[in-house]
């Protein structure tokens, strides 16, 4: 051991990483949000499907060097099973049980009608135009 | 006996799946389960071997940032004086000094009297000694024989090394191979390394350092005049004058580099270079508290003639002591107090370079790797937009999938021809 030992406030190796762990995440680019025209239009979205997701992620194979199509001597592409069964859970997983717990902003417009006979105000309403809301998947 | 002839059952699906679950189960628990080790501090990875893998991670050159450590400590800046006043005061508040007066306010002084009387001792030495105290170029000399010992006994002469001094310095380099250590240290056995210390002394008493390439040993010797290459400028012209410290030592860690390749191969070039760099600054560190001692004599002039008449008068030995004496006495906290804070400050600014240069290569990284990944990702986006805009910009938004079906065959139709007409 030494005889001379190297002070405390020098000892931040594991600080160090903490400093790089934390400027990868202050440096990713946040995805936007949506704005409330954009989330309306997703109505029309066709939804998800595993078999167009396979074949979109199989199509891009050649990019990264893996065969695609069936193997020498006729043998199945494992990986595109592979690939195949990933996506069909995943879908299956996302649309059977995942579950996305919402939360609206406060400050909705209504409007509403109503009378009294001189007791409580009695209202029928309905919101006039979409307000935001945060959705959380779980 | 009757004839059993097992029949076909085959699994249903969720017969299937239940097998497989179970399987999987089984295997996921038979898993160790995923160490979050939380290692003492004593026990991480030093800083500065830390930013060593970081820095090959990150493809920097460590000899770079090594040579912009030399150059500013003894180049550029008065960081070295500022050090050894810095620890010259330091050294002497422990004691329970307060200058000028050099008799003890207390010979037990408490930890925040200790940090005022080193504030004070050290705004006293600071306004009083001139800047620049230190021959850089001789710490230079001295550090290379140091490393390389003292060839035919003439290279100490050759660099203007007395003969006492380069006793010292030998008898110093072997002292202080476990004085200080900027890498997390090896494991030692006591015999091992008092054999090392042995062989350490007859290297340098004969002049040659043994590197390790590819388990071979490699002798590599200064030349007899080590200025030679210490101060042999880029034109090839021997000049002392015309070279500066830390250009001397990045030409000594050349001609490691050129010399290991001539004696090992091509392949074994870079690897005793950059070696050799590392080890260079690691020595440089440890032995600091060796090639400085010289001038902690200017200090004491100056402590003496300011000090009142009836304090006593302070010596070299009351500030620093030297590694051999150190190595006698491990535990004596008074007696490290100089060497500690040399060595502690030396390497502050070396860890400081190195984690400024890692830290602003990361970010660019980060902010390529990020802003090249939107790029790409908006890219395919806006490409995928732009092809369905082209097939069905011809059709109103209600349009039927029939209507949307002959507007994306039109898209084909140089190659279907006619043809088209049959597949709408």
């Amino acid at each position: 051991m030494a005889i001379v030992e190297i002070e405390e406030q020098l000892n931040k190796s594991e600080e160090m990483a903490d400093m790089m762990l934390f400027l990868l995440n202050e440096d990713r680019i946040p995805v936007p949000s949506l704005s409330i025209p954009e989330l309306l239009m997703a109505k029309i979205r066709p939804g998800l499907s595993a078999e167009i997701l396979t074949s979109t992620i199989i199509s891009r194979f050649e990019e990264i060097g893996i065969p695609s199509g069936p193997l020498l001597n006729g043998h199945t592409n494992v990986m595109e099973q592979y690939t195949k069964v990933i996506m069909e859970e995943i879908v299956s997983a996302i649309q059977n049980d995942m579950r996305i717990d919402v939360a609206t902003d406060p400050g909705a417009s209504v409007t509403a009608t109503g009378a009294n006979a001189g007791g409580p105000l009695t209202a029928v309403g309905a919101t006039v135009a979409p307000h935001t809301g945060t959705g959380v998947a779980r | 006996m009757a004839l059993n002839i097992p029949q076909n059952r085959p699994l249903t699906d969720s017969q299937k799946e239940v097998k497989a679950k179970i399987g999987s189960m089984k295997n996921i628990l038979a898993l160790p389960f995923r160490d979050n080790r939380n290692i003492p501090k004593s026990r991480q990875i030093s800083l500065f071997d830390y930013s060593l893998q970081l820095m090959d991670s990150l493809g920097i050159d460590q000899q770079f940032v090594f040579n912009s450590f030399l150059e500013k400590v003894l180049d550029k800046t008065n960081i070295l004086e500022e050090n050894v006043v810095s620890s010259t005061a330091s050294s002497l508040a422990r004691k329970g000094v307060k200058l000028p007066d050099t008799s003890p306010v207390t010979n037990d002084p408490r930890d925040d009297q200790i940090e005022s009387f080193k504030q004070n001792n050290e705004r006293f030495l600071s306004n009083n000694i001139s800047s620049s105290f230190i021959d850089k170029k001789q710490l230079s000399r001295e550090l290379t024989l140091m490393l390389f010992g003292d060839r035919n006994g003439s290279s100490s002469s050759n660099m203007n090394i007395s003969q006492n001094r380069r006793d010292d310095l030998i008898n110093e380099a072997v002292c202080g191979v476990n004085t200080f250590s900027i890498s997390s240290e090896p494991s030692e056995r006591n015999e091992d390394v008092e054999f090392n210390k042995i062989d350490l002394r007859k290297q340098l008493e004969k002049g040659e350092v043994k590197y390790e390439i590819n388990c071979n040993e490699v002798n590599i010797q200064l030349p007899e005049d080590p200025g030679t290459v210490l101060d042999r400028r880029d034109d090839g012209v021997i000049s002392s004058s015309s070279v500066t410290p830390a250009q001397s030592l990045q030409k000594l860690t050349k001609f490691v580099g050129n010399e290991a390749r001539s004696i090992a191969g091509e392949n074994n070039q870079n690897s005793v270079g950059k070696t050799f760099g590392r080890t260079l600054v690691e020595k440089f560190v440890n032995y600091i508290n060796t090639l400085v001692i010289p001038y902690v004599d200017t200090i004491t002039a100056l402590i003496n003639n300011s000090k009142p008449s009836n304090s006593p008068s302070i010596s070299r030995s009351d500030i620093a002591v030297a590694n051999c004496e150190l190595s006698n006495d491990p535990n004596n906290p008074e007696k490290k107090e100089f060497t500690k804070k040399m060595a502690n400050n030396l390497l502050t600014e070396l860890l400081s370079i190195m984690v400024v240069t890692i830290l602003k290569e990361f970010k660019t990284l980060v902010a390529n790797y990020f802003a090249r990944t939107a790029i790409e990702r908006q890219k395919r986006k806006a490409q995928k937009m732009l092809m369905k805009f082209q097939i069905f910009s011809q059709v109103g938004e209600n349009a039927s999938k029939a209507q949307k079906f002959a507007s994306a065959l039109q898209t084909l139709s140089p190659i279907l021809g006619n043809e088209t007409q049959n597949l709408v």
